[in-house]
């Protein structure tokens, strides 16, 4: 086979710091979850608890709804940003893009501020409606969370939809305004179509985030709704049951390397289609 | 330790080689790009190398820049064997469409990359920067920095750079393909100034524009498939391509069946039609293609002529355009602006000289 | 870019769509993180809005229990983004001369970690570093290492994603005008690469300002980060200074974030601005 000269780079022998740092941080700590779990038998013990089990469904529920909201909300804010664009809203859009450089728990703590039993938002519609107690009560719920994560993820998604809407040539719009096509139509036929890749990039990212997502419960600290990450925290440090935690981990790395391979599929797949 | 020196050293020992490819093949993945190719460039000489795209022209310029090694053959620059050797050890200079400018550079230094490379003393690379800059005409813009340039200016700057190292070959890759239809004749010439400044310099120019390939090169290899399918010097080239394609991607070119009855007065005599034509003389009978370019041909001169219908009238400024019909065989004929041009649908005849008219194989 | 609804008979679909991305982008974005700065200065906060400003809480939140916070948070951001990005570098150049299969192979190895959950790698290391043969359980080494595990895998694939975007012809043209292995790197490659290798270490960075849940497995009692800080503030009721310290948190890492972008861009990044120009 022909070798040929993909510019230079550092001899193989290069490999052996950052292979040590990735062994070092990565591999070994988790090559010994999987022996800690097994040897405390907990996989069987804790696969079949129904705690584990409702933590898993709180995970999967959390992640699907925070995914489809990101989608929906990034969406909508993508096609005013990009085709209806108010003055400032270029500022606005960078503005968001800034929140991915945040924490995710700064957002949980923000909403605190703003819907929780004492934000401003309960306290107005308190003396608005004269009453004690405070109408909004959705914040320590599945739904808050839900909302925070939103909040937290759109951004990831918003990113390469606005790219996507960029690479839209505007002679084509033009073309199929000026052949008769409604504003939604033109959205339905032809954005949206271009979008879509975006779109499923951006989601299955979202999807894997939210799974993993950690910091937003722990602020929230939500009744009842413990998720596969909260549940590591909760068995390992306020337990100190490091077996049941390492099979939880497990779990939850399992999971998340799924949709790591849906993600890279979906990435993969996108790539191939475009080179046709 | 391979300064300037070494290939030129090389060159005197073995004077009048250039560039040589000797059955060099290279293969992508299984994909073979370039096959047993072989093709001599004369020390001095320019060469275009053209095809359409895909043909393998860029993959014959890697691998004589040795971005790409060859799974048979040798190349050699200067009679020196270099099919193995690092691209940093050929001492080519090279001009690439993007002009790849560093831009975290000023032009100087740009221009002195090369120098600086081979651990040249910093001021003589920047007395020798600055005189190739001058060769070019831009010595004024050295403090500059790249994206401060026009596409013109860029390109002159990327040609200093590459004549900096004082190679042994220049590699033009499609280097003007990026500029206006304006610059783009004024640089053509501009490197063909250069190059009678600089006789011994030896030029391998890739392109797919063959007026520039005609107007700069002293021969033309064309490429078709990964394989060579002709070469010879330009004119000749030009003037009786040895094949179909060679006819059709080198200027545009008529290409009529006839068969040929015999020769006659070193002329040979085909019958095209109804018609009894003097072409180009040459062996052999039987079905031929007669190959006569647009220009060529005269309109109403009934001389070694046949008739035709008028399908299309074209005037183009300077220049008509006649499309023509003669029995199943579209013609096209270009002259100078015609004062009164004939009139669709109706019968004209059209004449050329043998010596415009070579015979082809239908291939 | 073009305006869709852009007629005149559609000026009320227009309104409404703006009035709908106003209203969401006040309840997503604008209210929350207002809030939050505007909770940073509240002095006493009985109704719907704080009666007075204060900068009060800053100077708590610098100076009482949590006061070493912000410089074990730098540290700890600082040397672990920094050694990400050099590990991810060496990597990515290493693997680029590679078999492309081993090129595949590599590339997956180094950017897979960014997909396992935080909280794993955090137990993962508490698990690892309890245990002979390396003790490392208690010491400020486990929260770097936390903190290398989860950002490294970004740095990499930020400078792999550069390298892929590199247009070949600008080391070409240097390897042909005789430019060598090292020469070529240190001269035209990292240089072009500049924009990319600062857009990595502030994504290792960021992330590791505001990483909570591997830390909150692994740190000793000296060494605490913000985000645990911030935590345990609000846990035990002093929200104000929690909002305090979050803002400081988010005020220090943009600040890093602009500044490297800054020296980035006069240092090397003009190769993207040049390209766009043609």
């Amino acid at each position: 086979m022909t070798r040929s000269w993909r510019g230079p780079g550092l001899g193989a022998p290069a490999l052996a710091l950052p292979a040590l740092g990735l062994l070092a941080s990565v591999v070994y700590p988790l090559a010994l979850t999987a022996p800690t779990a097994l040897g405390g038998g907990a996989p069987g013990r804790v696969f079949a608890t129904s705690w584990f089990q409702a933590a898993a469904l709180h995970t999967a529920t959390i992640a699907l709804a925070a995914t489809t909201g990101c989608i929906l909300l990034a969406l909508m804010l993508g096609l005013v940003f990009a085709f209806l664009p108010f003055p400032g809203a270029g500022l606005v859009s960078r503005a968001i893009d800034t929140v991915i450089a945040l924490p995710t728990f700064l957002v949980a703590l923000a909403f605190t501020f703003f819907y929780g039993s004492a934000g401003v938002v309960n306290e107005a519609l308190m003396a608005l409606l004269h009453t004690d107690i405070a109408p909004l009560a959705f914040l320590y719920t599945k739904w808050g969370v839900i909302m925070i994560e939103i909040t937290v993820y759109t951004p990831f998604v918003l990113r390469p939809l606005l790219a996507a809407f960029a690479q839209i040539d505007p002679a084509q719009l033009e073309m199929a305004s000026s052949l008769g096509a409604g504003p939604w139509r033109i959205v339905r036929g032809i954005i949206l179509p271009a979008a879509l890749p975006a779109l499923l990039a951006g989601g299955s990212l979202c999807l894997l985030l939210t799974v993993n997502e950690f910091g937003v419960l722990f602020f929230i600290g939500a009744r009842g709704v413990i998720t596969l990450p909260l549940l590591i925290y909760d068995k390992a440090i306020q337990e100190f049951d490091y077996p049941a935690a390492c099979a939880v981990a497990l779990a939850n790395v399992a999971l998340s390397l799924s949709l790591f391979a849906l993600y890279r599929a979906v990435l993969r797949r996108l790539a191939a289609d475009a080179d046709v | 330790m391979d300064g300037m020196d070494g290939p030129r050293a090389a060159a005197r020992a073995e004077t009048g080689a250039g560039i040589g490819f000797a059955g060099v093949t290279v293969a992508y993945g299984g994909a073979v790009a370039l096959a047993d190719f072989t093709l001599d460039v004369r020390r001095g000489e320019i060469l275009a190398l053209i095809g359409p795209s895909g043909s393998g022209k860029t993959t014959a310029l890697r691998a004589l820049a040795g971005f790409a090694l060859p799974v048979a053959g040798r190349v050699t620059i200067a009679g020196r064997d270099v099919t193995g050797l690092a691209p940093a050890a050929r001492g080519i200079g090279m001009v690439v469409q993007s002009y790849a400018l560093f831009p975290h550079m000023r032009v100087a230094e740009n221009v002195a990359f090369g120098l600086a490379a081979r651990g040249v003393a910093k001021a003589e690379q920047r007395a020798r920067a600055l005189a190739c800059l001058r060769l070019v005409g831009v010595e004024g813009l050295a403090e500059r920095l790249p994206r401060q340039l026009s596409g013109g200016q860029q390109q002159r700057v990327a040609i200093a750079r590459a004549l900096a190292i004082r190679p042994e070959v220049l590699l033009l890759d499609e280097p003007f393909s990026a500029l206006d239809a304006q610059i783009r004749r004024a640089m053509v010439e501009e490197v063909g100034r250069l190059h009678a400044a600089m006789p011994e310099l030896t030029i391998l120019h890739v392109t797919h524009d063959q007026t520039e390939a005609l107007s700069l090169a002293h021969r033309i290899g064309i490429l078709r498939g990964g394989r060579l399918e002709a070469a010879g010097e330009s004119r000749a080239l030009y003037q009786t391509p040895p094949t179909r394609f060679a006819a059709e991607f080198l200027g545009r070119a008529n290409l009529l069946p006839v068969e040929v009855l015999g020769v006659e007065n070193g002329a040979a005599m085909v019958r095209f039609g109804t018609a009894v034509l003097r072409a180009r003389g040459g062996a052999g009978r039987g079905r031929r293609l007669l190959c006569v370019r647009p220009h060529a041909l005269r309109l109403h001169q009934a001389e070694n002529g046949f008739a035709a219908r008028v399908d299309g009238v074209r005037w183009q400024g300077e220049t008509h355009a006649l499309d023509l019909v003669a029995g199943d065989t579209r013609v096209h004929l270009t002259s100078s602006a015609l004062r009164e041009p004939p009139r669709p649908g109706t019968m004209v005849t059209v004449g050329f000289d043998p010596a415009d008219a070579p015979l082809l194989d239908d291939a | 870019m073009t305006t869709l609804f852009a007629g005149r008979e559609t000026r009320p679909v227009r309104f409404a769509l703006w009035g709908a991305a106003w209203l969401l982008l006040l309840v997503f974005y604008a209210g929350p993180l207002l809030l939050i700065v505007l909770a940073s200065f509240a002095g006493q906060w009985n109704g719907a809005l704080p009666s007075h400003l204060t900068w009060r809480h800053y100077g708590q939140a610098l100076t009482g229990d949590q006061a070493g916070s912000l410089w074990a948070s730098l540290a700890t951001g600082m040397i672990a983004s920094t050694a990400a990005l050099a590990l991810g570098t060496t990597a990515a150049l290493a693997l680029r001369g590679a078999r492309p299969a081993w090129q595949r192979i590599g590339s997956l190895a180094f950017y897979l970690p960014s997909a396992v959950p935080t909280v794993s790698v955090g137990l993962g290391l508490l698990v690892a570093y309890s245990r002979r043969p390396v003790l490392l359980n208690g010491t400020v080494a486990i929260v770097v290492l936390a903190h290398l595990a989860i950002v490294s895998a970004f740095a990499f694939g930020a400078v792999q994603a550069g390298l892929a975007r590199l247009p070949p012809e600008y080391e070409d043209v240097a390897a042909g005008l005789g430019a060598r292995r090292f020469y070529l790197l240190r001269r035209v490659t990292l240089p072009l690469l500049a924009p990319y290798l600062g857009a990595a270490f502030n994504l290792a960075f960021a992330l590791s300002m505001g990483e909570l849940a591997a830390t909150i497995m692994v740190y000793p009692p000296g060494w605490v980060t913000m985000p645990i800080s911030i935590f345990a503030l609000t846990d035990r009721g002093d929200t104000f200074e929690g909002a305090a310290l979050t803002v400081i948190l988010a005020a220090a890492t943009l600040l890093v974030l602009g500044g490297v972008a800054r020296v980035v861009a006069r240092a090397g990044g003009r190769a993207r601005k040049d390209r766009r120009a043609r």
